[in-house]
């Protein structure tokens, strides 16, 4: 596994990348559906070998333990990078973890350098843990629907969580796969339904089902603090530029105490997903209550910062053309995806024994 | 600074090896002087004081500081240092002459001087550096006159040390002086001041002539506002634990756990639960930066400018949560109960209201705000003068 300071190191490489290939005036045009930017913003990331951050070196990952994965998930949050990289790592990660060597070889080496493109169906509408799975393979072959899934145009594969909580890999060229799009907030993870009739399903071998969803937690929780981060900074670089009665309005207290109260709401969070990512890779036994916990809170508080920083800019934060609602469409995704707030703190509730 | 775990757990073993052999034993008056004198020898307490002053003489280390309150705090060992000390001893270090430092210093830390602040006034809250007590020359000496108020401790001090308007000719901010000022004298009145809560831990302090020696200056003249704006408590660089928050958390899942609310545990109610598990990821997630920021601090380093702030404005929050948590699953309790019954009610009717004066004292939580905006975020300055 690569040290601290070549993390660092990537990190800071990862940020200056996208603030180059994915600065707002792109990001609209990517929003708005231009593929010839959000194709090379994906393109520039799978160069930088962010298609394999958590794919071991072995198979031409940079083998990152799950506190680098999610600090590079932050930056894409912050950065508001369209594309499915949430769904195309945490399969990467379900096959690395729970695969057999053979699905190792035949697939972790594409997705490590982004040839393929891995994707995730597990919600089938609001059921999203692994114990509300209800997909059953009957001799090898599923049939049903999965939703929220990305990318489910241009995904190679898609990892497809089964009755029993275990996990299954699909090709997606299988005619037998049919897709449903849907009109989505968030234009930069759009998602679909995907429909299975007898379809071939390759399970994976280890049971990792409810072990895939607290990393994805984690990763979604970097990405909501990421986001929250860049909400905060863009409406308070704002606020101390904007002149309203003859002086920057960040002087005025109720704008400043807004501010400030924004910034604490999020001052902590950072750390916390950070400890959390350090507990599920360690095994502690609190790992799979904090991922619980902080999904609630951090998904909870990207969408409340994302709302007051919309609110704050004024008419202009209602427009299209102002960045503020992309952010805002990316917290209504984190918010909801892979279970909502409320979910998880009843699981939490449960895990705590209370 | 220490630097490894293994360095860090060492540390905490001598720590609590010497409490266990020289404060759980006795607790009388002359086991407590000996438990000090060793405590300072040994440099756990008074770190940063120099020898010569009667102190530890250590150098400034956030991570031995940290575990010696810890490990202090949970023994129930007293660490003798109290607000005013905290930032009285930094203050005259930094500023105080080297006859002053001999004078004040060693008798402040054997307990024989005890420091209150005079630096509130009736028209100086959040804007402290309007103080309108006054302090004319005369001779050798300063005659005092004016009110402070909210002075902790004023009735069992010996000293003060005040800001006072002494340049009255130049403009705000440069016309303060530093003072010290002894406490039993004909021309001090300290007037109690009761609390919401009913208690009294704080004062009126009124100056009606009185006195103190002209050199019991600290700093120049006019130059009182800079003197005490001084933190050069370099072991206070870590900031934010949650060690407050979390035991009084504690105490709040018990009261869940042990009072009836509809013929239930009030732990059991659905709307008690999510208000407790959002309380307590708040403080976990306080935890987790409080971790980040102990490491940042071994490498000299803090994350924000504002960290102090974010994490007095967060507890204060969260303090204030647990408050009215415990308000709903006291029910009729909190509005009174028979004589001998109600089964700790006050104290949860006490921490109510105390989580109020949490919000004021140490500075206003939109002065915190001011401090965030300000520094974390980069908006103007407000209204306000020099120094911090």
């Amino acid at each position: 596994m690569p040290d601290t300071d070549d993390i660092a190191a990537l990190i800071e490489g990862v940020e200056s990348f996208l603030q180059e290939a994915c600065p707002v005036d792109r990001l609209h045009k990517a929003f708005d559906g231009d593929e010839e930017i959000a194709g090379a913003i994906w393109g520039g990331m799978m160069e930088l070998g962010l298609g394999g951050v958590a794919i071991p070196e072995e198979y031409g990952g940079l083998g990152l333990g799950l506190v680098g994965v999610s600090m590079i998930s932050e930056r894409i949050g912050w950065a508001g990078a369209p594309g499915p990289w949430l769904a195309h790592t945490l399969a990467g990660l379900a096959i690395t973890r729970a695969g057999s060597d053979r699905q190792k070889a035949a697939w972790l080496p594409r997705l490590a350098t982004g040839e393929a493109v891995a994707t995730l169906a597990l919600h089938e509408l609001e059921a999203w843990g692994a114990d509300q799975w209800t997909l059953h393979p009957v001799a090898d072959r599923i049939s049903g629907a999965k939703d929220y899934v990305m990318a489910a145009d241009t995904a190679a594969i898609a990892i497809v969580g089964l009755a029993g909580g275990r996990l299954g890999l699909v090709d997606l060229s299988d005619p037998s796969v049919k897709r449903e799009d849907f009109i989505v907030q968030d234009r930069t993870r759009p998602v679909s339904r995907l429909v299975f009739e007898e379809t071939r399903i390759d399970p994976l071998p280890a049971d990792f089902g409810a072990g895939l969803l607290d990393v994805a937690a984690v990763l979604v929780c970097a990405d909501a603090h990421g986001g929250s981060e860049r909400s905060v900074h863009d409406v308070s670089e704002y606020s101390n530029f904007r002149v309203q009665f003859g002086q920057v309005i960040s002087q005025f207290q109720a704008v400043k105490h807004k501010l400030a109260d924004l910034a604490l709401a999020i001052y902590f969070n950072g750390a916390y997903y950070r400890r959390v990512a350090e507990q599920l890779e360690t095994g502690a036994p609190d790992a799979s209550l904090g991922a619980a916990l902080a999904k609630a809170l951090i998904t909870e508080t990207f969408s409340n910062v994302a709302r007051i920083a919309t609110e704050s800019y004024g008419g202009i934060g209602y427009t299209w053309q102002h960045s503020a609602h992309i952010w805002l469409r990316r917290a209504m995704f984190d918010y909801a995806w892979l279970g909502a707030p409320a979910a998880h703190r009843r699981r939490a509730l449960e895990l705590i024994g209370w | 600074m220490i630097e490894t775990d293994e360095q860090k757990d060492e540390f905490r073993r001598e720590v609590t090896d010497f409490l266990a052999e020289y404060w759980a034993g006795g607790r009388g008056q002359a086991d407590l002087s000996a438990f000090h004198k060793e405590a300072v020898e040994r440099g756990y307490i008074f770190r940063v004081v120099p020898k010569e002053y009667g102190g530890s003489g250590q150098e400034p280390d956030a991570v031995k500081a940290h575990i010696i309150s810890e490990e202090f705090d949970r023994a129930g060992a007293p660490l003798r240092m109290t607000g005013a000390l905290r930032q009285f001893l930094p203050t005259l270090l930094a500023h105080g002459t080297d006859e002053q430092k001999r004078r004040f210093i060693p008798p402040t830390l054997s307990g024989e001087i005890i420091w209150c602040q005079g630096y509130s006034e009736p028209g100086a809250g959040s804007d402290l550096a309007s103080q309108s007590t006054k302090a004319v020359l005369e001779g050798d000496e300063w005659v005092i006159n004016g009110q402070k108020i909210w002075t902790s401790n004023a009735h069992k001090s010996t000293h003060m040390y005040l800001l006072v308007r002494s340049e009255p000719d130049k403009p705000k901010y440069d016309n303060l002086s530093y003072l010290i000022m002894p406490m039993k004298q004909p021309g001090v009145t300290v007037r109690p001041l009761k609390q919401i809560t009913g208690e009294s831990t704080f004062n009126e302090v009124f100056f009606d002539n009185a006195r103190t020696p002209k050199d019991w200056i600290v700093g120049e003249r006019g130059k009182g506002w800079i003197v005490s704006r001084t933190t050069l408590d370099h072991e206070r660089a870590v900031v934010g634990s949650t060690d407050a928050t979390s035991n009084l958390f504690g105490k709040l899942m018990r009261l869940a756990r042990t009072t009836d609310l509809g013929g239930r545990p009030a732990i059991e109610d659905p709307f008690i639960r999510d208000e407790l598990i959002r309380i307590h990821s708040l403080i976990e997630a306080q935890k987790a930066e409080f971790v980040e920021e102990t490491a940042r601090a071994l490498s000299g380093r803090t994350r924000s400018a504002a960290s102090g702030a974010f994490a007095k404005l967060y507890g204060s929050k969260v303090s204030e949560r647990i408050a009215l948590l415990a308000q709903r699953i006291l029910g009729g309790i909190a509005i009174g109960y028979p004589a001998g019954g109600g089964r700790g009610a006050a104290r949860w009717t006490d921490q109510f209201m105390n989580s109020i004066a949490a919000q004021i004292g140490g500075g206003s939580s939109n002065m915190q705000r001011n401090v965030i905006a300000e520094k974390h975020l980069g908006a103007p300055r407000d209204i306000r003068g020099p120094g911090q």
